[in-house]
């Protein structure tokens, strides 16, 4: 496109960016635009590092955590794109904005219509990004399919509307030669697991679909009806937390919810030759689930 | 100032809209002509274990929502004919901190539950309950169940029923987030025969009288329903266990 | 492209009497769609075997089908092929009556042709449906303005929760492929109408039709399954699911006739000069939303068909203990769902380009690159899908690829918001009312976009899952990307559609209590997610309550903000300002003819020279297009004589 404003003819990425602008008037915008796109890259990485956490709640298992650190990473990767948007259209507000009579329109704009050098570095960076995000989230995933040879296997029955637990008799070689034993199947209607256990949930539905969602643990897989669908995780951390239907199923699914707790495994094996009678058991309410 | 007072108007006015759709919206929740249900104070007494104060709640089960029951209040007017329902309200209203003995009265046929886990008495005083049959009306477990125990006539405390011989339950969740809840399943027996006939809304028909206590929690609104598969369509929990307001409702602790 | 045959010349206008069909209205079609309905009902009722499991479904099924195709004999869908099928055309006459000449605003109630009446009646439509769908949104922030709230039964809460999705989905899908695809776009092709006129008036009152058995669902129990209406719940689910079935048939009839004569129109009816590469990018949009949908919404079409099957036949596609799979109704609701969100963002995408290339005096940035990003973004759509069922225990092998997919689609998008941006780099920014939606598009979706990757992860989904954040982040992307760009271009095209401008004063203390009250409302439900509170749910654990009822609070205040833009809106077009043809001074074609827009759009035929982006251009490049080298009698002329 010729035009009146392109009378600079250089094959800098700046000039390409802003022909014809007069060259101070032309670092100004660039300069304002970096300073603003400084600042709210800095924020965007800060709210990343220091607001998630505060946000998010006390995980009790690795892949809980591996959310928080998620966004916590993702976040911080996002947050220069996102302030580019932020700074440009800041800037066009603050700085670059027609003022005077809004009645009629102001001149027109240069006739930009596109720039190679602009788009390819902006195409390459959001591809890095992707590739980034993408080898990110394997890394973790195939970091989550690992299964241990010994596990406590829970059976989780979803129905409308309520969450009960099965608990089948078995031996659970724990590291450093100790056992846990389940001497008969105990049927649940609170879930209490063993610390640094690793448990098999295996999951199904009598009715329609339901989620099964131990908040703090980080998982989730759907109760289907016919269907059984596993999940594994390794509590490691004592705590309190709820267990929750994260799929609508039906008129009381708001109520569809069981408190669950980890405990130490001797305390896990006491309740559970005691026949899994009583409450759930106390433990230090300073790592309730709910709040930090 | 034209224009602020037409915005402002503008909102006035849809709020009025939006609020009057709102009532309607209210009115949806089935409401039984007696209201809720207030439970019978009989003074103080040591029922749940401690001294404390002690009320008395009766409903009953009807599997006819249209009849009368025995006092001649309307079942549950205006809704479907077919479909069982609890009388003479689903609404209850209990003082916090009270001991409550409740007596289901029991007149629906019924059979297996979808989980037997819902045969286990939960969450009451000792963890039992206490049935009186009517009758000796109660057959075998038909079919694959056949070889499961089941006693001619219910009489006296207990602490699960076969899974095979549930008319309905009463189950209760405890409110999100208050610890400790209380979670409560209590498992009524069938009366009648498998057949589904031979069962109606008054004395005339056979029952079982199931009494249990529990003690009241925390304040707020416990939402209780029936876990026997009552309904009809997947797992027989479409139609009335998908309605509000037969097999389903709130218990007000206040 | 040659300019069509003017198709009407030197006609004696005005209504012949005595044909039946001149007497349909809106008001017949109710009539008869009534009227079919209830003998729908009437021979259901007594011929049906009443099963208490399939009886009454089936007889809301034959009563729904009865009222739609009743509406649709009853205000003229048929017309057409019925008079085809009696072995004659329509005439001249009947063109010119269809297309609503001479009849006043009584056309806007009729079965009417002309693509401006067409896009006239959206708007309306859209406008309702937005404000069933606020209503019911006000229902539920009311419900769980506290934790332990009884306001509502948890039945009436689902069945609120289930209408208030799916009407937005309908307005949404349409908002902007209804009004402005069918009003501006012909014009901004230099076409006199759309390819099918009769189809195109077709695809609006089939819609209409589809309405009352979604608000229908409210008085047969309601639906309790959500607007995704997972099997085999919605299987469970009383008749009311009918209603809601019929509705999403009858509805993607129109998404589907409508898309097919979106895509014909461009292809074919473009003005002189008018090369592709001329096209506004907001025709662009529409092509490829309207494509996307007709790959997409077929698919909503046969899951709704089974599910009707297995409702009211005893089928059982979904039902696992008699074979079936909720995984195959979760399949193939998502390879809809996921495109289709699509076909929602896109052309408000391609509207709000143009605002920002008006506003900011600037060509539109890297015009060829927006639209291969646009195709990009619906070409990767449909690919995405089982996103949405990471956490079903369908497939876990399939996460990787699925999440490769759509970690992808974020190129695409990314290039929208270069385009965006670029734009508005050294533009001489003239923010009027539309540009300040403009910006809140680019807040709003931006942190719809940065959440969108959370989602995608497929550990950080494992969380996320089900819960609030999921509800915060599509409603940031398709209320706050979508609907708030749709916005946009309607501030933009109204004096064009209404000939009046749009009170600014009112419309900026709109803008206000929108900006504010959305991100009230929305960041407090990413803190809900955050905090683990499951969506969907009629009460909650009262760790939950702060946030709720800020958002309660916030929601109030942003449906207020959009009352008060419906005032600016009505009063405006009631008693405005008159508008001039150009208020803004752009280019594209439908800026270039007279408003009130004549009937077949232009006095005389455009020739199109450059594309309608040649701001700071000199000469000649600066033009868009040239008139007057074609001439011929209009309509007006003919009324005149």
């Amino acid at each position: 496109m010729s035009s009146d404003h392109q009378e600079v003819s250089n094959d800098s990425v700046l000039d390409d960016l802003a022909p014809g602008l007069d060259r101070s008037l032309h670092r100004q915008y660039i300069r304002g635009i970096f300073v603003l796109w400084f600042i709210m890259t800095v924020l965007g990485v800060l709210a990343g590092l220091y607001l998630t956490p505060i946000l998010m709640p006390h995980m009790n298992s690795p892949e809980g955590r591996a959310a928080v650190k998620t966004v916590i990473v993702f976040t911080v990767a996002a947050a220069p794109v996102a302030a580019l948007v932020c700074a440009v259209a800041l800037y066009s507000l603050l700085h670059t904005r027609h003022r005077g009579s809004l009645d009629h329109p102001p001149a027109d704009g240069p006739p930009l219509r596109g720039n190679a050098l602009a788009s390819g570095v902006w195409l390459i960076t959001s591809t890095l990004l992707v590739v980034f995000l993408l080898f990110w989230g394997l890394t973790e995933w195939s970091a989550q399919q690992v299964v241990h040879a010994d596990s406590l296997t829970i059976n989780v029955i979803g129905q409308q509307w309520i969450w009960d637990y099965n608990l089948p008799a078995q031996t659970v070689r724990l590291p450093g030669g100790r056992e846990l034993k389940i001497p008969k199947e105990l049927a649940l209607s609170k879930l209490n697991l063993p610390v640094d256990v690793p448990v098999t949930f295996n999951v199904t539905s009598k009715d329609v679909t339901h989620g099964f969602w131990p908040v703090n643990l980080g998982i989730q897989v759907d109760a289907n009806p016919g269907q059984r669908t596993v999940i594994r995780t390794v509590p490691d951390r004592l705590g309190k937390f709820v267990v929750r239907c994260s799929q609508l199923c039906g008129l009381n699914h708001a109520y569809m919810y069981t408190q669950a707790q980890v405990v130490p495994d001797q305390d896990f094996q006491a309740w559970v030759q005691g026949g899994a009678r009583g409450p759930i058991l106390a433990v230090a309410s300073s790592q309730n689930g709910s709040t930090k | 100032m034209r224009k602020l007072i037409g915005a402002s108007g503008s909102v006035l006015l849809a709020a009025l809209v939006v609020g009057a759709i709102g009532m309607g919206f209210k009115a949806q929740a089935y409401e039984s002509p007696i209201g809720t249900l207030k439970a019978t104070p009989v003074g103080t007494d040591t029922t749940c274990g401690a001294a404390m104060h002690h009320v008395k709640l009766d409903l009953s089960t009807y599997p006819d929502s249209s009849g009368v029951d025995s006092a001649g209040h309307p079942v549950h007017p205006s809704g479907n004919p077919d479909w069982p329902a609890y009388g003479p309200s689903n609404n209850y209203s209990v003082p916090t901190g009270s001991c409550v003995t409740m007596t289901v009265t029991q007149y629906d046929s019924g059979g297996n539950l979808n989980n037997p886990y819902f045969g286990t008495v939960l969450g009451t005083v000792g963890g039992k309950i206490h049935v009186v049959s009517s009758g000796t009306n109660i057959s075998q477990c038909g079919g694959s169940d056949a070889a499961t125990e089941v006693p001619a006539t219910f009489n006296g405390d207990y602490k699960a029923i076969p899974a095979c011989a549930i008319g309905h339950t009463f189950t209760m969740r405890p409110l999100p987030g208050v610890s400790p809840g209380f979670f409560l399943n209590v498992p009524l027996p069938l009366a009648g025969n498998y057949a589904g006939d031979n069962v109606g809304n008054t004395n005339d028909f056979p029952h079982q009288t199931v009494t249990f206590s529990f003690v009241a929690g925390a304040k707020g609104a416990y939402s209780w329903n029936c876990e026997y598969p009552c309904g009809h369509g997947v797992a027989s929990f479409g139609a009335v266990m998908g309605a509000y307001g037969y097999m389903s409702g709130y218990l007000h602790v206040v | 492209m040659t300019a069509t045959q003017p198709l009407l010349e030197d006609t004696v206008l005005g209504p012949k009497a005595g044909r039946l069909y001149r007497r349909q209205s809106f008001a017949t079609g109710l009539g008869l769609g009534i009227l079919l309905g209830a003998i729908g009902w009437f021979i259901a009722q007594n011929t049906i075997q009443s099963n208490e499991n399939f009886g009454s479904d089936m007889t809301v099924a034959v009563t729904m089908a009865g009222w739609v195709i009743g509406f649709n004999i009853g205000i003229g869908t048929f017309n057409a092929v019925i008079r085809w099928m009696l072995g004659h055309d329509q005439d001249k006459d009947d063109e010119l009556y269809a297309a609503g000449v001479g009849q006043g605003k009584a056309r806007y109630w009729k079965y009417c042709t002309d693509h401006k009446v067409v896009g006239t009646q959206y708007l309306i439509l859209v406008f309702i449906l937005f404000f069933v769908g606020g209503t019911l949104a006000m229902m539920i922030r009311t419900q769980l303005l506290t934790p332990n709230s009884t306001f509502l039964s948890p039945q009436t809460y689902n069945a609120i929760v289930s209408i208030h999705g799916m009407c937005m989905i309908i307005a949404t899908i349409i908002m902007v492929s209804g009004p402005f695809a069918n009003f501006i776009m012909p014009i901004m092709i230099g076409a006199k109408d759309m390819a099918f006129p009769r189809l195109n008036a077709m695809s609006f009152w089939v819609v209409v039709s589809a309405v009352p058995p979604l608000l229908a669902t409210f008085f047969v129990g309601g639906v309790n399954a959500g607007w995704t209406t997972y099997a085999p719940l919605s299987v469970q689910d009383g008749p009311a699911m009918i209603c809601f079935a019929i509705t999403i048939i009858t509805f993607v009839v129109s998404v589907t006739v409508a898309g097919i004569n979106t895509i014909v129109t461009v292809l074919t009816m473009r003005a002189e000069g008018m090369t592709f590469a001329r096209m506004p990018i907001f025709v662009w949009a529409s092509v490829i939303g309207g494509g996307l949908g007709l790959y997409a919404m077929p698919a909503f079409l046969l899951a709704m068909t089974m599910m009707v099957a297995d409702k009211a036949t005893g089928t059982s596609f979904f039902v696992a203990d008699q074979g079936g799979s909720g995984w195959l109704w979760e399949n193939v609701f998502w390879i809809m769902g996921h495109p289709e969100v699509y076909v929602i963002l896109i052309p408000p995408v391609g509207a709000l380009l143009e605002v920002m290339s008006t506003f900011s005096r600037k060509p539109v940035f890297a015009y060829k690159l927006a639209i291969g990003a646009m195709t990009g973004v619906a070409g990767l759509s449909i690919m995405v899908w089982a996103h949405h069922m990471f956490t079903t225990g369908w497939a876990p092998d399939l996460a990787g690829p699925f999440m490769l997919t759509t970690e992808l689609i974020s190129i695409p998008t990314g290039i929208i918001f270069l385009c965006a941006i670029g734009t508005l780099w050294r533009g001489s920014n003239w923010v009027r009312l539309p540009m300040y939606f403009g910006f809140l598009f680019l807040w709003n979706f931006i942190i719809g976009g940065v959440t969108g990757i959370y989602l995608s992860d497929v550990p950080a989904d494992n969380y996320f899952h089900g819960n609030m954040f999921v509800t915060a982040h599509f409603h940031y992307t398709l209320l706050g990307g979508a609907m708030i760009a749709a916005t946009a271009g309607l501030c933009y095209w109204f004096p064009k559609v209404t000939g009046r401008m749009l009170d600014e004063k009112i419309g900026k203390w709109a803008f206000w209590m929108i900006a504010i009250g959305f991100q009230v409302t929305y960041l407090a439900q990413f803190y809900e997610g955050f905090k683990g509170m499951p969506r969907r749910v009629a009460n909650y654990d009262p760790l939950f309550a702060p946030e709720n009822l800020i958002s309660s609070l916030g929601a109030f205040l942003l449906m207020a903000g959009w009352v008060v833009l419906l005032y600016a809106l009505v009063s405006s077009w009631r008693h405005g300002e008159i508008a001039p043809a150009n208020p803004w001074s752009a280019k594209s074609l439908e800026w270039h003819t007279e408003t009130p827009v004549p009937l077949e759009n232009f006095l005389q035929d455009p020739k199109v020279i450059n594309d309608p982006y040649g701001y700071g251009a000199s000469g000649a490049e600066q033009v868009h297009a040239v008139f007057g080298h074609h001439s011929h009698h209009t309509i007006e002329e003919g009324v005149k004589q």
